[in-house]
């Protein structure tokens, strides 16, 4: 037994080992196809950033000379690749300041909401879920779906103008906008923005998780549980939850990737300045070090949660750990 | 100036580009009046602004769009000022003159400290102007590409030498020429304007946080010398939509919040915690044909596109009746606030009429041109301002009446700006401008004539640029107003530009507070926030 863990753990680490592997490489493709993207967007940065009365050819040239735009395509991508990899991301074309500082002040607000969201989501989505599936076309479930339903066609700006104007204005319960400081202030502010968010996440999740329950709760294993009276509490957590797990995380995972990236609706609505609302600005003004680094970021965000939850899959299913090993 | 909530950074940076000098003929010279506080109310220990993108920079250099400066400018003193109606006042210069028409002579006070609470010197004042000059990267460099010297000639003057007279000098340098400390910049490199280095000014109020993410902070000055503000403590947040804003105004979240859009001003009358300020601004929106393709090579064509504009008829549903149809590409408050009312009236009653809407007229028109049949023409419209898609659906449907077809294409904030001066995009485009002061001739200087550095309707020939050149070379209102008058009236005539609309600038301002002497569209050349006070 013990060699055969042992083997298990190699395995999985040379899994993820490959995984990072495959991560680096894609950050590499993604870097040079966004690079080339913005070079072949139309529209000069520094004619931008002056204005269009005041883009002299003279003030023109000097400002594309201080950022290196006039260099060779591939000599800006080397140049930006050698810095990069010393961590050093340039400066906003936009106001001067370094790219990292720019992103560092932002993430935070992207992490907290990305992250409350989605514990609301897991809270909500997944036993309602599993209700909802293991009570097919009774009023659990047909309340679960209904609502679900309403939650995935409704609008993310209209609920979350909605929910501002009831709890914000009308009953003054929280603020309307912003971010706070401090943990129980932040906590305050993000609320109406993190249900905002989570109220399709959990419509998503919650009909995955109803799905894989109901393809559980057809199973014999549990007809044949219940019918040697295993505790229901058992049956619940053993059993249903953990042969749902896979597609429950699946999409878990997917819905948190999406929101790291920037809910930019979400923080549109909530005057939050986040990833979202800084690529919105930075592509508008083709301010391309802090589009590259964000898209680096946010695709490093994306790869990571990615790879937690395919490691979180040999976690919650023994059929994929001996999988591993005999592969 | 933006009147536009959502004008995005590059319209903001057209709208306040140019400064042109608010002073008449007989303002060259001005000595210092009273300069005391002159807020009424009462202290108040804070206030919230919000504004629609979070602060660029602290540094001008760097970042000067609206939002960005709004910050700026309460924080960093300049050496004048503009009063209400657009003219240029002394502020650090106690007194400025222009001894002959390629100098500039400033006088400065002596009670001036910086933030620290070392004393401003010469040497301050004449660095804050030059970094701005010659092969400088800072981004206001166009407006002072004349300036060939600063020179600080003793502990109490600064001299500016001029290649060329440059009669709106005062008025860029009250907006733009914002006073650092050179001892400060020169640590701080390129940290500068940053949330570490934020900048050392002499102003009303002290950096004391910012962040481009999260807005500023900003704390009283004590030791202002003109005397210390109501507001102790001033706070920016960035809120980018509108309705946001709406609901946080509501909950009283905000105190304040600058250029609300025209066409939501009937919700925000609504609200019964705050008041809202409605002015002239100098906005002035037009549509601009290329007269040297075709088909607007041809006068006719451009005469039947301004029969196709129901420009009164827009007025409401575009800018909900807070806007007026513009007689010239002059913004109107420009010759209203020069000429006053009565003389802005004659100059207009002495122009040729705006085409009247009428769909009959065009086809007239069209006919007598030579494209008969009609012809197909894209339009882009910035889907960041809310007047111009609904302005061109309205025209395109009115065009296909007499066979013209308008393709109307909605496209980002940037991509319109940049379309202005791109030579290959449509020969039609739709501009919206804005002038920094009152001298008429800020706007036609750049639009008009074949030395026009932004006439998007390459509209030049020997008359016009006759015109032109007597108009820019003039330094006083009396000089300018014939040449520009006729040049106006060759406008009016050839049609270049189509002037559709001048808007109106709304503020929204908590009714815990008081804003003494009522917000101006010159506000961003003033040390505005000394005008705010508590209701009490």
């Amino acid at each position: 037994m013990a060699a055969a863990a042992g083997r298990r753990w190699v395995t999985i680490a040379r899994f993820a080992v490959r995984r990072l592997a495959a991560m680096v490489a894609i950050l590499a493709i993604v870097s040079f196809l966004v690079f080339s993207l913005l070079a072949l967007t139309p529209g000069d940065p520094a004619v931008l950033l002056l204005g269009p009365q005041k883009a002299t050819p003279e003030a023109v040239a000097r400002i594309r000379a201080e950022f290196g735009l006039d260099d060779p395509f591939l000599v800006q991508y080397r140049d930006w690749v050698v810095a990069a990899l010393h961590g050093d991301f340039g400066r906003s074309i936009r106001s001067g300041q370094q790219v990292t500082d720019m992103i560092s002040e932002r993430v935070g607000v992207t992490v907290w909401l990305a992250g409350y969201a989605f514990v609301l989501t897991v809270l909500i989505a997944i036993p309602f879920g599993l209700v909802a599936g293991m009570r097919k076309g009774r009023l659990a479930d047909r309340l679960a779906t209904a609502s679900s339903l309403v939650a995935l066609s409704a609008p993310t700006f209209a609920v979350g103008f909605l929910l501002m104007y009831v709890f914000a204005v009308q009953l003054d319960w929280f603020p309307a906008f912003g971010s706070g400081d401090g943990f129980l202030d932040t906590l305050w502010h993000m609320t109406l923005p993190a249900v905002t968010l989570a109220i399709s996440q959990i419509a998503i999740v919650l009909r995955q998780t109803r799905a894989a329950a109901m393809d559980v709760a057809d199973r014999d294993y549990i007809t044949f549980a219940r019918a040697r009276a295993v505790p229901s509490r058992r049956i619940w957590q053993r059993y249903v939850l953990h042969n749902a797990s896979l597609p429950v995380l699946t999409s878990a995972g997917l819905v948190l990737a999406y929101s790291l990236t920037g809910a930019v609706l979400v923080e549109n609505v909530f005057a939050l300045q986040g990833l979202g609302a800084l690529l919105v600005v930075s592509v508008a003004q083709l301010d391309l070090p802090v589009v590259q680094a964000l898209t680096m970021f946010t695709a490093l965000l994306v790869l990571t949660t990615n790879l937690v939850v395919d490691l979180l899959y040999f976690a919650f299913d023994p059929r994929l750990r001996r999988a591993a090993v005999a592969a | 100036m933006g009147t536009m909530s959502r004008r995005s950074a590059i319209a903001v940076a057209l709208a306040f580009t140019l400064a042109a000098a608010g002073c008449g003929s007989d303002k060259a010279t001005s000595t210092s009046g009273g300069t005391g506080n002159t807020a009424a109310g009462v202290e108040i220990d804070k206030m919230v602004w919000a504004i629609q993108s979070p602060p660029g920079s602290m540094d001008i250099a760097k970042a000067g769009d609206v939002p960005t400066q709004r910050v700026q400018t309460a924080a960093f003193d300049r050496l004048l000022t503009t009063d209400n109606t657009g003219a240029v006042q002394p502020w650090i210069a106690s007194k400025f003159e222009n001894p002959d028409p390629l100098t500039w002579v400033f006088t400065l006070r002596d009670d001036v400290k910086f933030w620290d609470g070392t004393p401003l010197t010469s040497d301050d004042v004449a660095y804050s102007i030059a970094r701005h000059t010659g092969d400088s990267t800072s981004i206001q460099a166009f407006l002072f590409a004349l300036v060939t010297d600063v020179t600080a000639t003793d502990a109490s003057t600064v001299t500016v030498t001029l290649s060329a007279a440059d009669p709106t000098l005062p008025a860029k340098l009250a907006i733009f020429a914002q006073i650092h400390q050179k001892k400060y910049d020169e640590e701080a490199g390129d940290a500068l304007g940053g949330p570490d280095k934020p900048g050392m000014g002499t102003g009303p109020y002290s950096i004391t946080s910012f962040s481009s993410a999260d807005g500023a902070t900003l704390t009283r000055n004590d030791n202002y010398w003109a005397g210390k503000p109501k507001v102790k403590t001033l706070e920016f947040k960035a809120i980018g939509d509108p309705d946001t804003a709406r609901l946080a105004m509501s909950s009283g979240e905000i105190d304040g919040f600058f250029d609300v859009p025209l066409i939501a001003t009937r919700q925000w009358d609504e609200l019964d915690n705050a008041t809202m300020t409605y002015v002239q601004g100098a906005y002035n929106d037009m549509l601009s044909m290329d007269t040297t393709r075709a088909p607007f090579d041809d006068v006719n064509v451009r005469v039947a596109m301004a029969h196709l504009i129901d420009r009164d008829g827009l007025l409401g549903p575009l800018f909900n009746n807070r806007a007026t149809t513009a007689f010239t590409i002059v913004p109107a408050i420009q010759f209203t606030s020069s000429l006053g009312d009565a003389g802005a009236t004659q100059l207009y009653e002495g122009l040729t009429p705006f085409p009247e809407f009428s769909i009959d007229k065009a086809k007239e028109a069209l006919a007598k041109s030579a494209s008969p049949d009609g012809f197909s023409v894209d339009l882009a419209v910035d889907t960041s301002q809310p007047w111009m898609s609904p302005l061109a659906q309205n025209l395109a449907e009115n065009a296909e009446k007499v066979g013209i077809t308008i393709n109307v294409k909605q496209v980002s904030a940037a991509d319109w700006g940049a379309g202005l001066s791109d030579p290959d995009a449509s020969p039609v485009q739709l501009v919206a401008l804005g002038a920094g002061t009152a001298w008429p001739n800020e706007l036609p200087s750049f639009m008009l004539g074949t030395n026009g550095g932004f006439n998007i309707a390459k509209y030049g020939n020997p008359e016009i640029d006759a015109f032109m050149d007597k108009a820019n070379a003039s330094a006083t209102l009396d000089d300018l107003m014939p040449p520009l008058t006729d040049a106006l009236q060759m406008t009016t005539d050839d049609l270049p530009y189509l002037p559709l609309f001048d808007e109106q600038v709304a503020t929204a301002l908590s009714n815990k507070f008081v804003w003494e002497g009522g917000y101006s569209y010159w506000a961003l050349g003033q040390a505005w926030p000394l005008q705010l006070g508590g209701a009490g």
